[in-house]
């Protein structure tokens, strides 16, 4: 049995046990279409989850509230909405009907920094935005090369969610140009939204990834739109990060306005991205007939993704976006002239993926297809049919007595070699051979009976 | 649902990659009949994905389920690069995992499960029923996931590779590894 009639046969097993789903699938279209403009994605799963969503509600607010309780026990305050501000440190304000601060509690370690000795309750939400702000602009959270920051507002009632949501972008905003004195040109890039305060979902995964429901409710927001980006890629990136990657990719997240632009001083910039991967490539820009760089987290890492094309080839990089090192590349010639053993042109490629910025790594291509021809860039390969002739002279063949013939190029104990099957008649043979060399490593004939 | 197969592997062009981003691009316009050419071409592939990762038939027709949802929703935001196929398993994977991670336990089948699961579906024959079982029995997660894209969906062992965020010497060496035991297993069987 050859490889090929191997995967016929497994794809005939999945396909035969993948269930027919199609109309219960175009029905859910259905149910959402009422809420795609929604703010907030609500899973069709959601209503299992509703009973646990008010537990988990009611223990949120406990936790919050318990500390407000004790101390204002006698003037009886009463929480209005919940602040939170994120940037990387984390932290929950209450406050009440008249805008004064209730209580505040660190929601990472950071925060713990930040907040300190401080005093906030009872101030008003200027006083305390200023100390919180200038705290974090001193201990460096804040600063020219890192500037946004999120605020996420907790209030049922829509208006005065929207106008404490604005009220603090201000005060943010006034606070960082007052607090960074030496720094003149220094602006804060301020992303608000409401969020709910019984969703579920949020809560379940601020707990899970040990970050703020505001800056979940983000990561929520940009996955709903990208959701080939993971949840946890961003979830341990700072608000600027995801600001950047927000911007760079145009989603546009309704739920979240955005005052001020995300700093990306930090990073080398696209253009310079650009010009390493055509360093790296060997290709000068006056060649490139199309570009696209955008911002994009790799693994936590944030990289420049630089996809460019020439004449000929395709090219995509991975550039570190704080250094400007090649992380991981991969380019395709789709026209390749020069192989003589091949007459195809369209099909041929060269491709080679590596993934560290150095060429060392074996360099080698999956040759799996036999409509296709494969060569390497930095080994030379004698090529399938040279591996077929040398076979074929071996076993004392000709190549139109075969009735099966398998070719493939193959990685084995670090060197690149040639599987190569045939059969006739009642016989199997199996080679493998030095792809570099030609060379007969292993032969090996069965007798089918 | 069988009259709608997809084609056989090596038939995997970029003209089909360019039928699937017509598709997205119509079910980014809300239509559902696109969205219904879409099940049909691929929705064997993306069962046969979730189905490697989770190891649940449940869970895997919940994944793919959702997974269209997503389709249908994130659609609008799909920036043709010639790699739809991509883009939909990427998103197959995160679903997986976060099911993974919402449940915190995989709830794995036992090879008993598994038979009276397939001896149940009337449209698998021995063979199939055998290739499945011998597909989650015998692999490991990852030289599952690498032969049945390879197998289902032809993509190429490099594809594979950027997916699964593997080095292509590694997918092709466990690609290699699989095939030879199933091959000794299904020789045995027989």
């Amino acid at each position: 049995m050859t490889n090929t009639d191997l995967e016929q046969k497994i794809k005939t097993a999945v396909e035969h046990a993948a269930p027919n789903q199609l109309e219960s699938i175009l029905s859910s279209c259905d149910e959402q279409k009422g809420e795609i403009n929604m703010t907030n994605t609500t899973s069709r799963r959601k209503s299992h989850f509703t009973a646990i969503a008010a537990v988990a509600a009611v223990f949120l607010l406990c936790v919050i509230s318990i500390p407000v309780l004790q101390k204002n026990v006698f003037s009886s305050p009463v929480t209005d909405s919940v602040v939170i501000l994120d940037v990387n440190p984390s932290l929950s304000m209450n406050v009440d009907a008249e805008g004064k601060v209730l209580s505040a509690e660190p929601l990472n370690d950071d925060a713990g920094e930040i907040l300190g000795n401080m005093e906030l309750e009872g101030t008003t939400l200027e006083t305390a935005v200023n100390a919180i702000i200038g705290s974090m602009l001193q201990k460096g959270y804040l600063s020219d090369v890192q500037n946004s920051i999120l605020v996420s507002v907790e209030n049922d009632d829509a208006e005065r969610s929207a106008q404490l949501q604005e009220q603090v972008s201000k005060l943010i905003s006034s606070a960082v140009e007052n607090n960074a004195a030496n720094n003149s040109t220094m602006n804060a890039a301020v992303l608000s939204q409401t969020i709910m305060d019984d969703n579920a979902e949020l809560t379940d995964l601020a707990e899970k990834y040990n970050i703020s429901p505001g800056k979940a409710a983000l990561i929520q927001e940009v996955i709903r739109q990208k959701p080939e980006i993971t949840f946890e890629s961003l979830a341990s990136m700072t608000i600027n990060e995801i600001a950047l990657i927000i911007s760079s990719n145009h989603v546009s997240a309704e739920s979240v306005t955005q005052t001020g632009t995300a700093s990306d001083k930090a990073y080398i910039g696209q253009e310079a991205a650009l010009e390493k991967a055509c360093q790296h490539a060997g290709v000068s820009s006056a060649d490139i007939l199309k570009q696209d760089i955008k911002l994009d987290s790799e693994h936590g890492l944030m990289v420049y993704e630089v996809e460019f094309e020439t004449n000929d080839t395709e090219y995509e990089y991975e550039v570190n976006a704080g250094t400007g090192e090649i992380v991981n590349f991969e380019k395709e010639n789709r026209y390749k002239e020069g192989d003589s053993s091949y007459q195809k042109t369209e099909s041929d490629k060269n491709e080679s993926s590596s993934q560290q910025e150095t060429e060392s790594g074996s360099h080698h291509d999956d040759d799996h297809d036999d409509n296709e021809h494969h060569t390497t860039s930095s080994v030379s390969c004698i090529g399938k049919n040279a591996a077929l002739s040398t076979a074929l002279q071996h076993a004392g063949l000709s190549e139109s007595a075969l009735t099966e013939k398998e070719i493939e190029l193959d990685e084995e104990d670090g060197r690149m070699v040639y599987n190569v099957e045939l059969k006739s008649g009642s016989k199997e043979y199996e080679y493998e051979i030095d792809a570099e060399t030609g060379t007969i490593l292993k032969s090996e004939i069965d007798i089918d009976d | 649902m069988l009259l709608f197969a997809v084609t056989a592997p090596p038939a995997r062009t970029d003209r089909q990659a360019d039928i699937l981003e017509s598709y997205i691009q119509s079910i980014a316009q809300s239509d559902k009949e696109s969205l219904a050419l879409l099940y049909e071409k691929t929705h064997a592939a993306i069962y046969g994905f979730a189905l490697s990762i989770l190891k649940n038939t449940q869970d895997a027709e919940d994944v793919v389920h959702d997974t269209y949802i997503q389709i249908w929703k994130a659609a609008k935001n799909y920036k043709p690069a010639g790699k739809p196929l991509a883009w939909i398993f990427t998103i197959t994977r995160n679903l997986a995992r976060m099911r993974i991670r919402e449940q915190s336990r995989t709830i794995s089948l036992t090879p008993e499960d598994w038979q009276s699961i397939f001896t149940d579906n009337p449209v698998m024959d021995h063979e199939d029923r055998m290739i499945m079982e011998l597909l989650l029995g015998i692999l490991s997660d990852e030289e599952r996931q690498i032969v049945i894209l390879h197998a289902v969906t032809g993509m190429k062992h490099r594809e594979i590779a950027a997916l699964l965020h593997l080095g292509l010497s590694t997918v092709l060496s466990k690609y290699n590894r699989a095939i030879k035991k199933l091959r000794k297993a299904l020789k045995e069987a027989s």
